[in-house]
């Protein structure tokens, strides 16, 4: 346990080092457009097999995202044996603008994930795996909308500025020789600023903050169109020594999203696997879709899931919450029924916790 | 304040402005006559991100003498960072091309920034 506290902390610790070296840059950091959303497993997370879901959710890059969980509730565990952290190298770069990862978003989009799973007797599994993203209307940065929007705000404001200059001008003309003068001072005098800044506000049409509407976006966008794929590699050891890892199983997914309306979003993936099972590689396909009902920061869903192996074909169906427990922490409970071809039922409940890079707010 | 030199010849009046500070912002071009009380035209126009613009002034070069040009310049910004941003302004006519960089500060977590910058017509 106090290893993983402590890899958590130097993780998020990682995280604050590179915001403080952010501010003395003078660029947007292209991690500012994280927005709150869920954080569902990587890759390798989810290839350690700790999940009967084979879907792999898409969602918008965040710099850091950790995994932790998936300890089934059946069996009363308290400390998640299992952790998977995923990265965007890229992001995490203190010096990427805004306008890097805009020419350069695909690989700014590009995340690596490395996930672990301690078992009985001191076996462990090791995942190793990446992901990329194809489409991704939710992400703020490459909002077209939110962007104008800056723009018009922008405009708006340095309109009203001109006319609080030119009002603050007439009520103080025997102070200043011209109304360049003023100009001056706005820009060299904060009390005058403040002044000029407080009359400009009669002026303003538009009162919307850009936090308002970045909340708004946030609602609008957390279902948008999105499309990942990714692999992962996962080594298993009978014991605890690393030397002993075999490669045990190799996977690749698709996932796209898409929704019909605000409070919506359906899922549609299919998982490729290659599995060493005494000494012969067998392989699996799932199939699956997800609908999500709800909001961004809660929302239930309904699965179901095909998976085709050899003889033991199987169906899964889940049912589940997303929920947002602060910002950058997630929390997702789920229920699991596995029917295999004998007509057996399986109960598989689970949860599970995401922490991400936290959103910027006021 | 920057002198400048146009030369009469010439049909039209323009500037161009040209953003490297990777920002949202906003610039309010306002012609200014000889008394420098009296606006002539003033034209308020968005810049995207790395974005630039070519605005056509009504002031016709001949009638340019003495008059004055002044930018007042609003960033918006959407990050979280205290930075300083910056813009580069050109006066295209002639080969009396200026650039004088134009530092805007202030910005702070969704907050603006603004800054001015004058030309004086000879």
């Amino acid at each position: 346990m106090k290893k993983l506290i402590f890899i958590i902390s130097i993780l998020l610790f990682c995280n604050v080092i590179f915001a403080q070296t952010d501010s003395i840059l003078k660029k947007i950091s292209a991690a500012w457009g994280s927005l709150d959303y869920s954080i569902p497993e990587s890759p390798a997370f989810n290839l350690l097999g700790n999940n009967p879901d084979n879907l792999l959710k898409p969602t918008s890059v965040k710099s850091i995202a950790i995994s932790l969980g998936n300890y089934y509730l059946s069996n009363a565990a308290v400390i998640p044996q299992n952790i998977g952290v995923e990265i965007s190298p890229l992001l995490l770069n203190p010096k990427a603008s805004l306008y890097d990862f805009r020419r350069n978003s695909f690989w700014y989009r590009f995340r690596f994930s490395l996930g672990t799973n301690v078992q009985e007797k001191g076996a462990f599994q090791i995942a190793e795996g990446f992901r990329f993203t194809i489409i991704d209307k939710s992400d703020l940065r490459l909002d077209r909308e939110f962007l104008e929007k800056l723009g018009d705000l922008a405009v708006d404001k340095n309109k009203a500025k001109e006319k609080a200059i030119q009002e603050y001008y007439s009520m103080h003309h025997a102070t200043y020789p011209d109304i360049f003068a003023v100009y001056d001072a706005y820009i060299n005098n904060i009390s005058i600023r403040t002044e000029i800044d407080e009359i400009a506000k009669k002026y303003t049409l538009n009162p919307d903050t850009i936090t308002n509407f970045r909340n708004l976006k946030k609602q609008k966008l957390w279902n948008a169109q999105i499309w990942e794929m990714g692999m992962a590699a996962l080594q298993q050891s009978p014991d605890s020594l690393i030397s002993n890892a075999k490669f045990a199983k190799l996977s690749f997914w698709s996932t796209y999203g898409t929704h019909f309306n605000l409070n919506d979003q359906l899922l549609i993936g299919c998982k490729f696997e290659m599995a060493d099972s005494l000494s012969k590689w067998k392989p699996k396909i799932s199939i699956g879709t997800r609908y999500y009902y709800g909001k961004n920061e809660l929302r239930g869903f309904v699965q179901g899931e095909y998976s085709l192996i050899n003889q033991l074909n199987s169906a899964t169906a889940s049912a589940g919450l997303i929920f947002n427990i602060t910002d950058g922490i997630w929390g997702q409970l789920a229920m699991n029924f596995i029917f295999d071809l004998k007509g057996n039922v399986t109960f598989a409940p689970g949860f599970n916790i995401g922490l991400g890079t936290t959103e910027k707010k006021i | 304040m920057t002198e400048i030199n146009i030369n009469p010849a010439k049909q039209t009046l323009s500037v161009e402005v040209k953003s490297q500070s990777l920002h949202v912002f906003a610039i309010s071009i306002t012609v200014f006559d000889t008394d420098k009380e009296k606006k002539l035209e003033q034209h308020t126009v968005k810049l995207d991100i790395n974005d630039e613009f070519k605005q056509v002034l009504a002031l016709k070069p001949s009638e340019a003498k003495g008059k004055y040009i002044n930018f007042l310049f609003t960033i918006v910004s959407p990050d979280g960072k205290d930075s300083q941003y910056s813009a580069i302004i050109m006066i295209l006519e002639d080969n009396n091309a200026l650039k004088p960089e134009i530092e805007i500060s202030g910005c702070t977590l969704y907050g603006e920034g603004s800054n001015v910058a004058r030309f004086h017509i000879n």
